[in-house]
């Protein structure tokens, strides 16, 4: 997907969220795997870089956390790109770790 | 038809008009600092119109082009604004272009763990709206 000039995003912006992925804080931590599951189709290159990390975070303790990092990688999925052959094996060995239902019908949802 | 209903009908519809076109904003009604900062009367108005005295005290800070460089982090910082009016409030803008990003992750990078979710959140709003993916 190309960039308009009125996207409210940039590379830059994109990869300040990738950043903060890795905060303490979980509400930076969450809203900031919203951002890139909201913008990742626009930003192919730099999504590697955003699913190693949003990974990462799927084996933390909390539950928003998790759910928030499955949207995005979800979404990534939804781009495909090249990096689904290797995303999505590792997105399946989430699946079957996961206990909480509701954050497995979001890895589901990727085809 | 005496003069002065002459003076009536022709005065009368160009100040209406003009009052329609020189209609002040929403904002422009909290235009005093009290209802930034609070006083009995502005915290009538809180009670009585809750949500647009919130959003016209933000509107009123990031519209006055006299504000200081740091309007943004003074918003963050001005406890009498709760935090998801905010959040909307920067989303709002962003999608104006009346923030630019810049702005907003320059400021993110320098705030504590309280104002930055904000941000971040806002950023969250704003490209949810676009529904890029989709």
């Amino acid at each position: 997907m190309l960039l308009n000039q009125d996207d409210i995003i940039d590379s830059n912006g994109f990869e300040f969220v990738i950043q903060t992925l890795t905060e303490n804080a979980p509400r930076v931590k969450w809203e900031s795997a919203m951002v890139i599951g909201n913008t990742a189709c626009l930003f192919p290159k730099l999504l590697k870089k955003a699913s190693i990390q949003l990974l990462y975070n799927t084996g933390n303790a909390s539950t928003v956390d998790r759910w928030s990092a499955a949207y995005a990688l979800s979404e990534i999925i939804l781009c495909k790109t090249r990096l689904n052959k290797e995303l999505i094996p590792a997105i399946e060995s989430n699946v079957k770790r996961e206990k909480q239902n509701i954050i497995r019908k979001i890895y589901l949802h990727a085809p | 038809m005496t003069f002065l209903d002459v003076d009536y009908y022709i005065i009368t519809p160009f100040i209406r008009m003009n009052f329609i076109i020189l209609k002040p904003e929403p904002y422009l009604l909290f235009e005093s600092k009290d209802a930034i900062f609070g006083s009995e009367k502005t915290r009538e108005i809180e009670i009585n119109e809750g949500k647009k005295y919130q959003l016209g005290a933000v509107n009123l800070i990031m519209t006055n082009p006299k504000q200081k460089k740091d309007t943004l982090a003074s918003i963050l910082n001005n406890n009498e604004i709760v935090r998801k009016e905010k959040t909307l409030q920067f989303s709002l803008f962003l999608i104006a272009g009346k923030l630019p990003l810049h702005d907003l992750i320059e400021t993110a990078k320098t705030s504590n763990h309280v104002n930055k979710p904000t941000l971040i959140e806002s950023l969250e709003y704003a490209t949810k709206s676009r529904r890029y993916n989709r």
